[in-house]
């Protein structure tokens, strides 16, 4: 090889090198040392492990920037965190295959408390008990409540009776537009989502007693293009009502909705005041929520490990539907139904039996 | 008298000037890959150093956490082995296939369907538990087998090609396995609190795992890595040294010679397909009864596809197939520590997938360079027979 080749190649090896080099810093994961650790008692929240900062290491099966659910998650999250000085590492898009890797990597990252965003994700509480995470404090959301253990806190609500609500403003929407047909587009065929549309029939008719529902499973919670071809099938059978039950695809769906006058709900959070999509309701049952109040009590040194928190429609601020404009007059209605089904009036199972059949 | 009688035998070189060629030969051909790899690794290690600053994280930090989560502990060095298993078990099934000249790249669904009859056995069959893994284990790679032998005889029968459909099998593979742990008569979880079902099978009892050596903190790794190894020194002596592997040889190189010799392109070629899908199967099954312990859609994490991968690189050579696993163990090992220091996780796979391309460059550059190579020659040697021809 010529002497010209050789100096190039060298130049091309040392260049990354010496870069790599100059940004160096070799502080990673090490504990702070100032000053505070001395006066902090191992074990009390929310700095547990006495190094001087607190750590919330928060895990999500999902994509964080979909707008949606685990966006939701870890937005709300992460405000409070900052808003109290810690320092937040998320880590998503997690396959639950890998999660308890994943956890052990958080705790060795000195992590204070670790959230976990989903139930897909439960097999990551294995790390509860590597000595690796001694002392590390747990918090899960759920959709289904998992066996409690002292290691853990988890937070849970019930879906099937969000999705009656939701069905529920749904209906009084077909109502108002004297129509019948409305449509649920979800991802894969999971039984969350499947769930998720047998209530929402439900709730519509509990408004309008012949409604139908056109339901779509594309696959994929993130698919954009699948979504939108299910909403354009779904808007040619005459639905007025779209229930996107979607991750990242959400608003691909919505602005085909918004071009086509079709009315639209949101999966989990409240956009009522979007800037880049019109949504016509607010179904909110953001576990950001449930785990920002779970941080909030982290703060005070009061999230008791081994507890079960569960969120309510009718009963907690949150889950809850919301009316977004034009439709703020109906909010009297859909409060009142919320409350029925918080306090048992309205029997979910029994009505989700009933539309089912 | 013949010319040779009369003239003095040439003086026989000096064994170590021989040992000197050789060496300078064989120098000679490394040293340019050397660099070429060097060079191809310090081009990524740029770009991801680049990458990781974007983000606004230290690129040197990102190195050690390459590091840490990959070698910097026992435990490390286990997760890394364990990473490595998997993608070590259908790289030499990927070799067996190469080599009888079929291109299986459908090794992801393979081992997916070996890692769904692998969980099925062992969560419905009755019996001691160690005998119950093995006929799973054995199970996982009859599936994969299977799922390979559709295309096998798709090829054979009516001649659509390997890559096709083996590749094709992948997808259908995803949605069979999504089935599986969807429905509650087959695979879905049991859940005894009730409520919303993940998709996903219950966990295995504890005597139908593989064995795991240590404990953490130490090193500590499933018995996966050591059956690898293992079946990395059948499958080369195999490949090496006996008829059967001679024969495979023959049929990949001239398909029209082996079969003047006597081998048969179906017997031979059909059974590699086989055994290729039966090693991505085994190493699916492996995967639930060495890590997860249950069957998740997730599971594979694109081992079937990093597989090959690492095949590939190693120039479907057995042998060369470990340490390249290794590294991509590594890799993986390293990429989820990196994800847990705050890098973004996009980042984190476009990181790995920058230094994969990095390894997998330098040998398919090579083999670009000497197809251009051949064409000149061929090209050359055109021009002076009709050259010669005028």
């Amino acid at each position: 090889m010529k002497k010209t080749t050789w100096r190039g190649l060298a130049a091309l090896v040392a260049v990354p090198v010496i870069m790599l080099a100059g940004c160096g810093s070799s502080s990673s994961g090490a504990p702070a040392d100032d000053g505070t650790a001395a006066a902090c008692t191992k074990g009390e929240q929310p700095d547990v492990n006495c190094d001087g900062k607190v750590v919330v290491g928060v895990m999500s099966p999902g994509d964080t920037n979909d707008k949606g659910y685990y966006q939701g998650f870890v937005d709300e999250g992460r405000a409070f965190a900052e808003s109290k000085g810690w320092s937040t590492i998320v880590i998503d898009k997690i396959n639950p295959a890998d999660g308890a890797n994943q956890a052990k990597n958080l705790c060795r990252q000195h992590a204070d408390l670790i959230a976990i965003g989903a139930s897909e994700l439960k097999d990551s509480l294995v790390a509860t008990s590597d000595p690796s995470c001694a002392g590390v404090q747990w918090y899960i959301a759920t959709t289904a409540p998992l066996e409690q253990t002292d290691a853990f806190v988890q937070s849970n609500d019930f879906p099937d009776e969000q999705a009656v609500a939701a069905g529920y403003a749904a209906g009084l929407l077909l109502k108002e537009r004297s129509g019948t047909a409305a449509g649920y587009i979800s991802g894969p065929e999971l039984e969350f989502a499947k769930v998720g549309a047998k209530g929402f029939l439900a709730g519509l008719r509990l408004v309008v007693p012949d409604a139908t529902l056109v339901e779509t499973y594309t696959g994929d919670f993130d698919d954009s293009a699948k979504a939108k071809e299910a909403a354009q099938t779904q808007i040619g059978k005459g639905v007025q009502v779209i229930w996107p039950y979607l991750g990242g695809a959400t608003d691909a769906v919505v602005s085909l909705a918004n071009e086509t006058d079709v009315l639209t709900l949101t999966p989990g959070g409240n956009r009522c005041d979007d800037p880049t999509v019109k949504y016509d309701v607010s179904v909110i049952y953001q576990p950001g929520a449930y785990f920002a109040a779970a941080l909030k009590e982290f703060e005070q040194g009061k999230l008791e490990m081994g507890t079960t928190r569960t969120w309510r429609i009718g009963v907690d601020p949150v889950p809850t539907v919301i009316m977004c404009e034009p439709h703020t007059a109906l909010q009297p209605e859909v409060d009142k139904v919320m409350k029925e089904i918080g306090d048992g009036t309205i029997d979910v199972d029994a009505e989700i039996a009933k539309a089912s059949n | 008298m013949s010319d040779t009688a009369t003239r003095p035998a040439p003086p026989a070189p000096p064994k170590s000037t021989g040992v000197a060629v050789t060496t300078a030969i064989w120098w000679r051909r490394a040293l340019p890959m050397a660099a070429l790899y060097a060079v191809s690794l310090g081009i990524a290690l740029t770009l991801a150093a680049l990458l990781v600053m974007m983000t606004g994280a230290s690129p040197w930090s990102a190195v050690e956490a390459l590091y840490e989560g990959s070698l910097a502990s026992p435990a490390a060095i286990g997760l890394s082995l364990d990473k490595a298993a998997p993608l070590l078990i259908v790289a030499l099934g990927t070799c067996i296939a190469a080599r009888a000249g079929l291109f299986n790249i459908g090794q992801e669904g393979q081992l997916l369907i070996g890692a769904a009859v692998f969980t099925t056995i062992a969560l419905f069959m009755p019996g001691p538990g160690p005998l119950v893994l093995i006929v799973a284990l054995i199970g996982g790679a009859l599936g994969g087998a299977f799922w390979a032998g559709i295309a096998a005889v798709l090829y054979f029968w009516r001649g659509i090609p390997v890559v096709i459909t083996t590749l094709l099998l992948v997808y259908i593979s995803a949605q069979v396995v999504f089935y599986s742990v969807s429905q509650s008569w087959w695979l879905q979880e049991h859940l005894p609190t009730g409520g919303v079902m993940a998709p996903q099978s219950d966990l295995l009892p504890e005597d139908r795992w593989l064995p795991h050596f240590g404990e953490y903190p130490g090193l500590n790794f499933a018995s996966t890595i050591v059956i690898a190894l293992v079946l990395t020194v059948i499958v080369t002596v195999m490949l090496r040294r006996s008829t059967w592997g001679f024969r495979l040889r023959m049929l990949g190189m001239n398909r029209s010679a082996a079969r003047r010799a006597g081998v048969s392109a179906l017997v031979f070629g059909g059974t590699a397909l086989l055994l290729s899908g039966a090693f991505a199967g085994f190493a699916g099954a492996a995967m639930v009864g060495g890590g997860n312990h249950r069957m998740q859609p997730g599971i594979s994490e694109n081992s079937g596809w990093d597989g090959l991968l690492v095949a590939l690189v190693a120039r479907e050579n057995p042998v060369l197939a470990v340490p390249v696993a290794i590294f991509f163990g590594m890799l993986r090992a390293g990429g989820g520590f990196l994800a847990s220091t705050g890098v973004p996780r996009y980042i984190v796979d476009v990181v790995t997938a920058i230094l994969v391309l990095a390894v997998v460059f330098p040998p398919a550059f090579r083999l670009y360079q000497r197809q251009i190579a051949t064409r000149r020659q061929a090209k050359a040697l055109a021009a002076a027979t009709s050259g010669a021809a005028a």
